[in-house]
């Protein structure tokens, strides 16, 4: 019985090493359409069936929470209300200046196609989510993913109907950036970190970062569009030490929250090494 | 192995997974249903049927996740084999051994998992991926182990007599 079970488990590593190197080369794509195919509309299905009840038991939690969150939220409309009126001025000057800068012409718009979220990565270590919109929508291996201007990811895989995304905050994914400062615009490398949150590294010593300051691509390496958000330096790491700073970003996407994105398909990063 | 009942149970598993699971979290961690099922099913089964459900569970996930293929079956294959042998053993089954094995399953399948995504190229942050997300997925694991293993052990013994369950 065990030496079955050993030979069974030894099957099963070879298989699943197998699998991987198949996976790597795109050996196996057209089976994974077809079963994403089947498994979304059930998924859908279940997460309709079971929306209502989820939503109630997140209400249920944040009860004691709400009333001051309520508080807040009022004093927060008188404030973002004058805002508002302070915001209104700005765009009517900005649209001056823009105008004055004929920005459409040094800055042709870019083409983005609208998808849907369908759900996020099951496992606890990758950080990926499906979108509604394949290779049928011109959705290809490579495009970036953005949400209201900031930077999401980048899609891994496509089958006709659905694309998966690498987020930013994955520990695998890693972004040319720069500070986006007159007086700095150091270049650094973003990894995503497993809190959530992102780290930039290989930032020089004598650059002068700050917190609150706006990190944004830099479109080196041609692996995204350059002056995509990325989001806000909340600390700084510096060691005089070291050769370089390193400095920990909060995302401008709330990514736990990411229902729609845009798809940016007229840009292809470059690939090295490719005739 | 009943392949009738294995499908339909890691189906639903599955998208529990995708559609609850990431309601209930400890830190950045929530609890990984498909292992839950693996392991209830290996500790009340054994190896051979708990390795079955693996591979199938671990391809749903493989499919449906950002993961190489594969990921998820090596470590949940691995975690069915490991714990059922305490089943094959003279220990006999019951809730406690069904706690424990589901605690140093999910330690096992979560570091085999970073494992094989480290060797597949990824960078991972062992220290901080233990303490933030394996620790606290093992605990929730475990909160929800009783309620899906007394669930097999009745419907183990509907499929078969079985000898030495406690629960």
């Amino acid at each position: 019985m065990r030496f079955r079970a050993v030979t069974w488990l030894f099957v099963i590593l070879v298989l699943g090493t197998g699998g991987a190197v198949a996976d790597r080369n795109g050996w196996l794509t057209p089976a994974e359409g077809v079963i994403l195919r089947l498994l979304v509309p059930i998924q859908a299905s279940v997460r309709g069936f079971l929306q209502p009840g989820l939503d109630l038991l997140e209400t249920a939690q944040r009860m004691g929470s709400l009333r001051a969150e309520n508080d807040e939220l009022k004093a927060r409309i008188d404030e973002l209300t004058g805002e508002v009126v302070r915001l209104r001025e700005v765009e009517v000057e900005n649209e001056q200046l823009r105008s004055e800068l004929d920005y459409k012409r040094q800055n042709p718009g870019r083409q983005l196609l609208p998808a849907r979220v369908i759900y996020r990565d099951p496992s606890n270590y990758v950080q990926a989510i499906v979108i509604d919109k394949g290779s049928d929508s011109g959705v290809a291996e490579g495009m970036t993913v953005i949400s209201a201007g900031a930077l999401v990811g980048k899609v891994t895989w496509v089958s006709p109907t659905l694309a998966k995304v690498l987020l930013i905050v994955d520990a695998s994914s890693s972004v040319n950036a720069t500070i986006q400062r007159s007086e700095s615009r150091a270049l650094g490398l973003v990894n995503g970190q497993p809190s959530s949150r992102l780290l930039m590294k290989y930032i020089p010593q004598t650059e002068a970062v700050k917190t609150n300051d706006i990190v944004i691509t830099s479109g080196l390496g041609a692996g995204y569009p350059q002056g995509l958000l990325i989001g806000k330096i909340i600390s700084v790491q510096r060691n005089d030490i070291e050769m370089f700073q390193e400095a920990v970003i909060e995302p401008a996407v709330r990514f736990g929250k990411l229902e729609q994105v845009q798809v940016i398909t007229d840009f292809v990063p470059a690939t090295l090494g490719v005739p | 192995m009943n392949f009738y009942v294995a499908v339909p149970t890691l189906l639903t598993a599955t998208v529990l997974q995708i559609v609850v699971a990431p309601r209930i979290t400890i830190l950045q961690a929530k609890p990984d249903l498909v292992l839950v099922v693996v392991v209830a099913w290996a500790v009340v089964s054994g190896a051979e049927g708990g390795m079955a459900w693996g591979v199938i569970g671990g391809l749903l996930l493989d499919f449906l996740g950002g993961a190489p293929l594969g990921t998820n079956v090596i470590s949940l294959a691995l975690v069915a084999f490991l714990v059922a042998q305490a089943h094959l053993g003279v220990v006999e089954t019951n809730l406690l051994l069904a706690l424990g094995a589901m605690l140093a399953g999910s330690i096992i399948h979560d570091l085999t998992f970073l494992l094989v995504l480290q060797l597949s190229g990824s960078s991972v942050p062992w220290v901080t991926d233990f303490v933030r997300v394996v620790l606290p997925s093992a605990a929730l694991n475990a909160l929800i182990m009783p309620l899906v293993y007394w669930l097999f052990v009745w419907l183990h013994r509907r499929s078969e007599p079985v000898e030495g369950l406690h629960w």
